[in-house]
């Protein structure tokens, strides 16, 4: 359907050739994503209403080893948008004693893997990719956190005090309409903030993929620094994970090994300076650059096994 | 009367929540009695138990957290 939308809309200008392939992919992306973006984001507000954040952190309190570092995965992937919920999360997670292995594997999977990216992906690249996009960031999460755990890195939070409160919110009295009204407000936020990344991401991926020469890629980003190289250059670059999924398309369908494309799209989603700068409001130096250096090592580790399956 | 909104510079429910309670403390004539601050330090929001934001604390009581309030609730907490 979007595709005869873009295909009407460019025949409509007359163009023709590069610039009009150019153009109807621009069109055809911005429309998918934000369509899929706005049922996504719609569908996870409305579940979070009945899953704050007081109660997933209950939920983990009690939890033992492998479930709950399973569970603080799957709750990283539909954990909220906004990169400046991250630091109130950790410390409300931190300060009612929530394992601290377990904390950090929420926080490495919350940046790597995004709920509305996943359908996203799964529409561009079909079911093995998402899987193994999924699979990968919950395990890098999953060891990076229970590794944390075991080397002690605990004693690097900063000293905080954390209060109960006022009344956890009410999660069952609610009704559908306040539910309704709430996950709309988030959602209408939300992809207000994400919407300039998604029209910016796919002008730049319909340019590459209109006018980047074929041959290229393959002759100049090939070979074993490649993963590496995509990570390091994603790192300066921040931007939603919306807005680098179709740059990642493109390169692509030009011919970048889809584990250096993937590599490069988690990079600039979740290694971001701002990201670092808010944490070390909560975190001391040395597990700043743990969880950093977790989140870069995982992404170059999944980068070189999805060129080697994929 | 001291109002707080608790939430970090990025997030702009918290600055939609902060417009919200300024233009109802102007609507109910209160500029005199209510003072609203914005508070960016998520150390606090730990104080206050707060860990999902926007928070509204009125006289260092969290009313409202992880949620923006709707006009009505505002003006309830603040009569």
């Amino acid at each position: 359907m979007f595709k005869y939308i873009a295909v009407q809309l460019i025949n409509l200008t007359g163009l023709t050739g590069r610039v009009a392939d150019s153009l109807e992919f621009w069109v055809y992306d911005t429309l998918k994503i934000t369509v899929i973006l706005l049922g996504v984001v719609f569908a996870v507000s409305y579940l979070r209403t009945y899953l704050p954040p007081e109660r997933i952190r209950d939920f983990l309190k009690g939890k033992k080893a492998l479930v709950g570092y399973v569970l603080a995965g799957v709750l990283g992937i539909i954990s909220p948008f906004c990169s400046c919920s991250t630091v109130p999360l950790f410390l409300g997670f931190v300060g009612v004693g929530v394992p601290f292995g377990m904390t950090i594997t929420f926080l490495t999977v919350s940046p790597m893997v995004n709920s509305a990216a996943i359908f996203v992906l799964f529409g561009s690249f079909g079911w093995e990719l998402t899987i193994a996009y999924v699979l990968g960031g919950l395990t890098v999460g999953m060891i990076g956190g229970g590794g944390l755990m075991l080397l002690g890195f605990e004693r690097y939070v900063m000293d905080f005090d954390f209060a109960a409160n006022g009344d956890d919110p009410d999660v069952t009295n609610k009704s559908a309409k306040k539910r309704l009204r709430e996950a709309y407000e988030d959602a209408k936020e939300i992809v207000g903030r994400i919407f300039p990344y998604v029209v910016i991401g796919v002008g730049l991926g319909a340019a590459i993929h209109g006018f980047l020469p074929e041959g290229f890629i393959q002759n100049t980003l090939q070979g074993a620094l490649a993963v590496p190289a995509a990570t390091a250059l994603g790192i300066p670059i921040y931007t939603n994970i919306m807005g680098v999924i179709p740059v990642a398309e493109s390169l692509i369908g030009k011919g970048l090994p889809v584990g250096t494309s993937i590599a490069f799209m988690m990079s600039v989603a979740a290694l971001s300076v701002p990201q670092f700068v808010l944490l070390k409001q909560v975190m001391k130096r040395n597990l700043i650059i743990a969880y950093g250096g977790i989140i870069g090592f995982g992404i170059m580790l999944l980068g070189f096994v999805f060129n080697m399956i994929f | 009367m001291k109002v707080e909104i608790l939430g970090s510079s990025g997030c702009s429910t918290c600055k939609s929540l902060k417009q919200d309670v300024e233009s109802i403390v102007e609507d109910m004539g209160k500029e005199d009695e209510v003072e609203v601050v914005k508070v960016t330090d998520p150390a606090k929001f730990a104080s206050y138990g707060v860990m999902s934001t926007p928070g509204l604390v009125v006289d260092g009581e969290v009313k409202f957290k992880g949620t923006v309030p709707s006009k009505e609730e505002i003006r309830e907490v603040l009569a």
